[in-house]
């Protein structure tokens, strides 16, 4: 069982624009196979609280994730839990290990997906990382939440595993080095 | 019109430099790492006076970046010699007497100083006046054909918000540095919009170009 981070990032390295803004990541096309593919092997997602209210806010919850194509349960790590969430939310205020390893159990012989900068930075942290699927847009965006994290943090080596070109996307699959 | 070109090596998130940049080690910590996949490649052995290397997908990768170039812009610390005046016995580059370019170089520079007749077609002009100007004069040095823009990160940033960028190479190379000089920083709250154009797979690298529409 692996832990994916899966996300369409930009070129300057940003999973969401200023104000959190996600509508640039649907101007380009749809991704090769790969997401699909990424999709398929994903049992349960862990996502953090700033998904969660962008979710909640577009799509009354889980139902915008794979274009509503994905079925499965999301681990929202957070420490204040929201009333009336979509039943397929669970909120989980342990840390990153505990939402892990819940969404592991959901997932059963399928993957964990991660969604979301700060839980990809503190999965990496944790050793808990073992894919980054990237689907990388051509735009620049200048500010908002980067995939990696602002803040300093450690080296981490990574091995591609494939790279794809799609209409407009380039695809990159890579296996984090332990 | 020619094109003003730019390459670079850049770690898959975001950095062309780890931490700790200094004049001995201008690429910081880790930043050799982003330069690997080129060292074993023929071609830029061959360049470097050295025999021997490989050639792979990379190759043709390296050849395009020198092909069709006329002049190069660089910044003063891609220059090297340290901050300030030029002083009595003043910095000739980081390349030797005969330098890889082959080409007229344009440096930028707040410090006026005669241009360097260097080994190899290569001749070194210091330009006080902006990047506009370097841009200009390197075009007309170019007669016609491209100019590469060599860096560093901070000029590239600065030609990029002006608009003066046509394309850009970058090589990703799939190690997260952490920390370091990122290359889009500060690229403002409209930064230009760019067009993929293709994509080349190399060993333990990938090569990204981009065009800016005008």
């Amino acid at each position: 069982v692996s832990t994916i981070s899966h996300h369409t990032m930009s070129l300057d390295g940003f999973i969401a624009g200023p104000d959190d803004s996600i509508d640039w990541a649907f101007a380009f096309g749809e991704p090769t196979s790969l997401g699909e593919e990424t999709m398929h092997r994903i049992g349960a997602i862990v996502a953090g609280r700033r998904w969660y209210e962008l979710a909640t806010a577009r799509w009354d919850g889980v139902g915008g994730i794979y274009h509503g194509e994905w079925d499965g349960r999301v681990f929202v790590l957070t420490h204040r839990e929201a009333e009336d969430a979509d039943p397929r939310i669970s909120f989980v205020s342990g840390g990153i290990e505990e939402a892990v390893g819940a969404a592991q159990e959901s997932a059963g012989d399928k993957d964990v997906g991660i969604f979301g900068g700060s839980l990809t930075r503190q999965c990496l942290d944790a050793g808990l990382l073992d894919e980054v699927v990237l689907h990388l847009a051509p735009v620049l965006l200048g500010s908002g939440v980067r995939l990696f994290g602002d803040e300093r943090a450690k080296q981490v080596e990574l091995e591609r595993v494939s790279v794809g070109e799609a209409d407009q996307l380039t695809d990159l699959r890579l296996r984090v080095r332990r | 019109m020619s094109k003003l070109r730019f390459f670079i090596s850049m770690s898959l998130d975001g950095f062309v430099a780890g931490p700790n940049q200094s004049a001995k080690d201008p690429l910081g910590d880790g930043g050799m790492q982003l330069h690997e996949w080129i060292f074993p490649l023929a071609v830029w052995r061959k360049d470097h006076g050295e025999e021997g290397g490989e050639t792979n997908a990379s190759t043709p990768v390296m050849e395009r970046r020198t092909a069709d170039i006329g002049a190069v812009v660089m910044g003063r610390k891609m220059f090297g010699g340290g901050p300030g005046p030029w002083g009595e016995d003043p910095w000739r580059g980081f390349w030797g007497e005969a330098p890889p370019f082959h080409v007229p170089v344009f440096v930028l520079t707040h410090h006026a100083r005669e241009h360097l007749e260097m080994k190899g077609g290569t001749t070194y002009n210091f330009v006080t006046d902006g990047i506009e100007a370097a841009l200009d004069q390197a075009r007309d040095a170019a007669g016609g054909k491209d100019v590469s823009l060599a860096g560093g990160a901070d000029v590239f940033r600065q030609y990029l918000v002006a608009g003066l960028v046509d394309e850009l190479d970058i090589s990703v190379v799939p190690v997260l540095l952490g920390e370091g000089e990122r290359l889009f920083e500060n690229v403002g709250s409209e930064p230009p919009q760019l067009e993929p154009v293709d994509v080349v797979d190399g060993p333990g690298v990938t090569h990204l170009r981009y065009r800016f529409p005008k």
